[in-house]
């Protein structure tokens, strides 16, 4: 019975199924005009469809896979996931290398390792039935993204990295987590940056030790607070230092502190010239001067955005953000809706690393976030963000059929 | 329970979810406003901003036309190379960089090390022109960072240093320096023109349709009067001459006496203590810039106003003082012998000064001047060629009875190579100055014709019946008077051998021992196509012009007319018929037969002639008329030809043949 509403299309979900869709065909659009002149048979647009349809075989078949399949083997395929990123880091030696070639293909471990984070925090959370936040189960799960986290971060792909940290977090506060609990995370970050100037550092300490004993918390919380808040601020410059050059350039241009016209921020001056110039229709498919001359670095992946908005103006760019802002809320109204607690988590996980590498993602092409490596889901150019993508909207695609099945059960 | 539970998820974490929603919603409005901002409110400034920002004003370099000789022989051209630079950011350390640079392309390290030292700041520095295939493939290979490669052009002149006082060179901006590429610069050089680029992030320029562009205006190619056979020939025999006679320099100028045209230009300097002289002393072209006085040659010159005025006529009589003539304080002397009565034709053939002395006194010093002039002397002839000398012809209000007597015989005023083969031309060619053309025409980058110069006459100077008394005259020097040693077997032709005098700066009067050895002559007699005028300043060795110049020119001749070397016996000088060595030949090609000689194509000028059964001499002018090289074997009538008549003509082409008298 279960298995055979699964091949009604009724019980698919067609809004979630759509937008993906819809930004796949946009992506494609984009990717043609970004490698247009790149000839041979296995160029990013040919290898792009492939993947798209190998993310539809995941997407379509995980519908067909019993939910405790993720469940049971929750800790299986994050041990998997922390074995590959290990051998990354083994192989590699010294050196940038985020890539496992296995010969035809090569992935990134860290897309799959996201995935299987997902799947690990979620049965965490998912395994108490009380609905009370239990903090130790709370610590355990955010603990679970600390191990894949470091190691992404020694390959060092740092953004990727941190990506797993709102995602953490979504999940955690959707458990159940107090919202003041984010003053930990709030307060070292600030401490991070007024680490560079001690006086800053000074009055931000200060300034918590006020607030906290007006507020009547615990000393040992001060105090711990106030540790941790002035350990990363201490240690925030040789943090700084252990970073890669390229890092800090981004950053410090991101905050307006270094213009560098012709390096790192070249590239966001020419996505804002790509993007500006397109206007509110655009120049047209294949007409974008900065796309088709190649100004833009980056374009068939992490600038396919300004390829876009060059290409179809604003009304493109509207266009694919109302589809995405439609697959994250149509994910979320799943996760919501769903039956199965572990499948609520799993699916919100998704939704919040979906949302937050498509935000961040756009809000670099436009000059709102630093130049970090995120690929835009379903439109970049890039086969383990295309099935790691996929995986994630699978989990929701596979909770939406089940809502249809009344046997469903948690397991 | 189940639903109990997921309905209590709901009621708990709706709540949470809409700020989350509603953070997120923020963002995505902020993103939005964003591209809203750009793409609709502030279109213009972005289109205005990258305009400011990444556009590179890139010259785009004309091509620098090329050099043709006549006969669309290449002579310079420019070829594109791949240079080498360093972006000395890149290096931490420019001392080991110049060793490990000079040990991958097998240079001095210093050169690198003196290039880099200073310049350690900049982002540019060109360190080597023009890289071998090798070489790159070992600098790629090499573990050297910084390295910028970069397309450069260079001049080349296929046929290495020959022509290049003529031609010139270009310095490292691509301008020319010296000959026709600077006299001409501008048409060769074109003009260049202008793009925006664009850099992207790897700093790579980007052409961009977006903005204008100014396309360079490519340079002409010129086309040139010399012909490169010529030209080799020439300056090997003026090399050879400047170093058997140990002269300080030599030139020689090949001309057309009726278009102008020059033919060859060449001028050496001799190598000093073994060592060829640097470049700019290499770059001087003596035939147009150093003016000599000219001597004996000048004399033809008396003898053409003598005989235009109707003063004298070639067998007028001349007394000739017994060698020694009193004239305003000054004693002039003939060189060896005593003369007596001498008819002008005479006098002209042994050169003797007091004849010439005597010529000039009874035309006066105006007519002289007046002659002096109108041949061309004292002034440019227009030649384009940088730092031309119009030599000097002193103004009239200061000669005295002296000069006169000195410019009738060459001494007293200056002259360049270029100018005594242009008057020679006017003597041979039937009495008209035309003006020497270097440039035949100039081509648009493309190979259409722009241009083309045209002879052009100045003036006629002298009768044709007086040219054609001359003629005869410069014939019977070369076959009985001072000229014979220019004699050449198989060929008529006439001239006047020179040995000036010359005065040295810092020193009064001529000084002794210092002498230029000339000679002028042209040929065939019947049709003149030649002015051939050799000078050789300074001979150490052999300074007269009869016993260096005149060789010379009778080596020059035969090698151009694709004759034996002529040797002139030395004892028996009035014999036309040497004991000329001819280059043994055995053909083993029959006799060409009279089938062959009625293909019909007598006339062609592509197609060789028949020639059996003509003499070797009228076999010879035919030959040289065509412009083909001959090898006679015997003499008195052709018996056999190789290749046979009609077959076409190419510049290999080499005429074999067989004489035998009848």
């Amino acid at each position: 019975m279960a298995l055979k509403n699964r091949f009604e299309l009724r019980t698919w979900d067609r809004p979630l199924l759509g937008a993906i869709l819809g930004l796949m065909i946009a992506g494609l659009f984009c990717l043609y005009s970004a490698t247009s002149r790149d000839g041979s048979l296995w160029n990013p647009f040919n290898k792009q469809i492939i993947w798209m349809l190998l993310g539809w075989g995941v997407i379509i078949g995980m519908m067909f896979i019993p939910t405790r399949f993720f469940y049971r083997g929750a800790y299986l395929w994050y041990g998997l996931s922390i074995v590959l990123l290990a051998a990354v880091l083994v192989r590699s030696g010294r050196g940038v290398n985020r890539w496992i070639d296995l010969g035809v293909i090569q992935f990134q471990p860290s897309e799959l390792a996201k995935v299987a984070s997902i799947l690990l925090m979620a049965k965490i959370l998912s395994e108490d039935r009380v609905d009370r936040f239990n903090w130790k189960r709370g610590l355990l799960a955010g603990a679970t993204v600390i191990p894949p986290m470091l190691l992404i971060a020694r390959e060092p792909d740092i953004t990727t990295a941190l990506v797993f940290i709102p995602m953490a977090l979504i999940m955690l506060l959707w458990a159940g987590m107090p919202f003041k609990w984010l003053v930990w995370i709030i307060c070292p970050a600030l401490g991070f940056f007024a680490g560079f100037v001690p006086v800053l550092l000074a009055v931000l300490i200060l300034v918590l030790i006020s607030v906290m004993v007006l507020k009547r918390m615990r000393w040992v919380m001060i105090g711990l607070l106030v540790g941790s808040c002035l350990a990363v601020g201490l240690l925030a410059p040789s943090i700084w230092s252990q970073m890669e050059p390229y890092q800090q350039q981004r950053i410090m241009i991101f905050l307006g502190m270094r213009s560098d016209p012709h390096g790192a921020a070249y590239q966001v001056i020419q996505s804002k010239v790509a993007i500006g110039s397109g206007g509110i229709i655009g120049k047209g498919f294949l007409q974008g001067s900065q796309t088709q001359l190649r100004f833009l670095p980056e374009q068939h992946t992490d600038f396919i955005f300004s390829v876009l908005g060059e290409e179809f103006g604003f009304i493109g760019a509207a266009l694919v953000m109302i589809l995405i802002v439609t697959l994250l809320t149509r994910m979320v109204y799943i996760a919501r809706t769903t039956h199965d607690r572990f499948a609520g988590f799993a699916i919100l996980g998704g939704t919040s690393v979906i949302a937050v590498q498509a935000l961040i993602n756009i809000a670099m092409t436009v000059g709102l976030a630093p130049v970090t490596g995120l690929p835009l889901p379903f439109m970049s150019y890039g086969g383990s963000s295309m099935i790691a993508s996929s995986l994630m909207v699978a989990l929701a695609a596979n909770g939406a059929v089940n809502r249809f099945d009344y046997r469903s059960t948690r397991i | 329970m189940r639903t109990d539970h997921s309905r209590s998820i709901e009621r708990q974490d709706i709540r949470r979810l809409k700020m989350v929603g509603v953070v997120f919603t923020v963002m995505v409005l902020a993103v939005l406003f964003r591209a809203f901002t750009f793409q609709v409110i502030h279109r213009e400034k972005w289109t205005v901003q990258v305009e400011s920002v990444y556009r590179k004003r890139v010259p785009l370099n004309a091509q620098r036309g090329m050099i043709y000789d006549r006969n669309m022989t290449i002579l310079a051209m420019d070829i594109p190379v791949t240079s080498l630079a360093v972006d000395p950011s890149a290096i931490d350390d420019y001392e080991s960089f110049s060793d490990s640079l000079s040990r991958v392309l097998k240079e001095d390290s210093d050169r690198f090390r003196q290039l880099l030292k200073d310049r350690m700041n900049s982002g540019f520095i060109p360190l080597y022109g023009d890289l071998s295939d090798e070489q790159i493939r070992r600098l790629k290979s090499s573990s050297l960072k910084g390295l910028i490669y970069y397309k450069e052009r260079k001049r080349v002149r296929p046929h290495g240093e020959t022509a290049i006082a003529l031609l010139g060179i270009t310095n490292a901006d691509h301008v020319g320096v010296g000959g026709v590429e600077q006299a001409m610069n501008e048409v060769l050089a074109g003009e260049d023109g202008w793009t925006i680029y664009q850099k992207d992030g790897l700093n790579r320029d980007f052409a961009s349709p977006d903005y204008p562009a100014f396309a360079p205006r490519e340079g002409c190619h010129l086309i040139l009067t010399i012909n490169q056979v010529y030209q080799t020939i020439v300056e090997e025999e003026v090399r050879r001459s400047v170093i058997q006679h140990a002269t300080g320099s030599g030139q020689a100028v090949l001309m057309d006496p009726f278009s102008g045209e020059i033919l060859a230009m060449a001028s050496f300097q001799a190598p000093v203590k073994g060592e060829t002289p640097p470049f700019p002393e290499r770059l001087k072209n003596t035939a147009v810039q150093d003016a000599f006085e000219p001597g004996s040659i000048y004399k033809v010159i008396t003898v053409a106003a003598a005989l235009e005025e109707k003063a004298f006529s070639p067998q007028t009589l001349v007394h000739c003082e017994n060698g020694a003539f009193r004239l305003a304080n000054h004693t002039i002397h003939d060189h060896d012998k005593a003369y007596s009565w001498l008819t002008l034709s005479q006098v002209l053939e042994v050169s003797s000064n007091i004849g010439m002395a005597k010529v000039g006194r009874k035309l006066g010093e105006k007519t002289l001047y007046k002659y002096a002039q109108n041949f061309g002397f004292g002034t440019t002839t227009g030649i384009p060629l940088p730092g031309e000398n119009s030599g000097i012809l002193h103004p009239l209000y200061k000669w005295n009875d002296f000069t006169s007597a000195m410019v009738s015989f060459g001494q007293g005023l200056s002259v360049t190579g270029l100018q005594i083969a242009a008057a020679m031309s006017a003597v041979v060619n039937g009495g008209e100055l035309v003006k020497p053309l270097l440039v035949k025409s100039i081509l648009e980058s493309d190979g259409k014709e722009q241009r083309t110069f045209e002879w052009q006459v100045i003036r006629r100077v002298i009768s044709e019946n007086t040219s054609f008394q001359l003629v005869d005259m410069l014939e019977k020097v070369v076959l009985q008077g001072s000229g014979t040693n220019a004699r050449v077997d198989g060929i008529r032709v006439g001239g006047k051998t020179g040995t000036a005098q010359k005065s040295l700066p810092g020193y009064k009067g001529y000084y002794p021992g210092a002498y230029v050895a000339s000679f002028v002559g042209f040929w065939p007699v019947e049709a003149p196509r030649f002015v051939l005028a050799v000078i050789l300043d300074e001979p150490r060795i052999r300074y007269w012009g009869s016993e260096s110049a005149a060789p010379l020119f009778s080596r020059i001749v035969s090698r151009i007319m694709g004759l034996p070397p002529s040797s002139i016996p030395e004892e028996d000088k009035n014999s036309l018929r040497g004991k000329a060595q001819f280059i043994s030949l055995t053909s083993s090609e029959p006799a060409v037969t009279g089938e062959r000689e009625d293909t019909g194509i007598t006339d062609s000028p592509y197609h060789l002639p028949p020639l059996v059964g003509l003499s070797v001499r009228e076999a010879l002018q035919k030959l040289a008329l065509l412009n083909v090289r001959a090898r006679v074997d015997g003499s008195g009538v052709i018996v056999s030809q190789d290749p046979p008549a009609g077959h076409k003509i190419n510049d290999e082409t080499i005429c074999r043949l067989k004489a035998r008298s009848l």
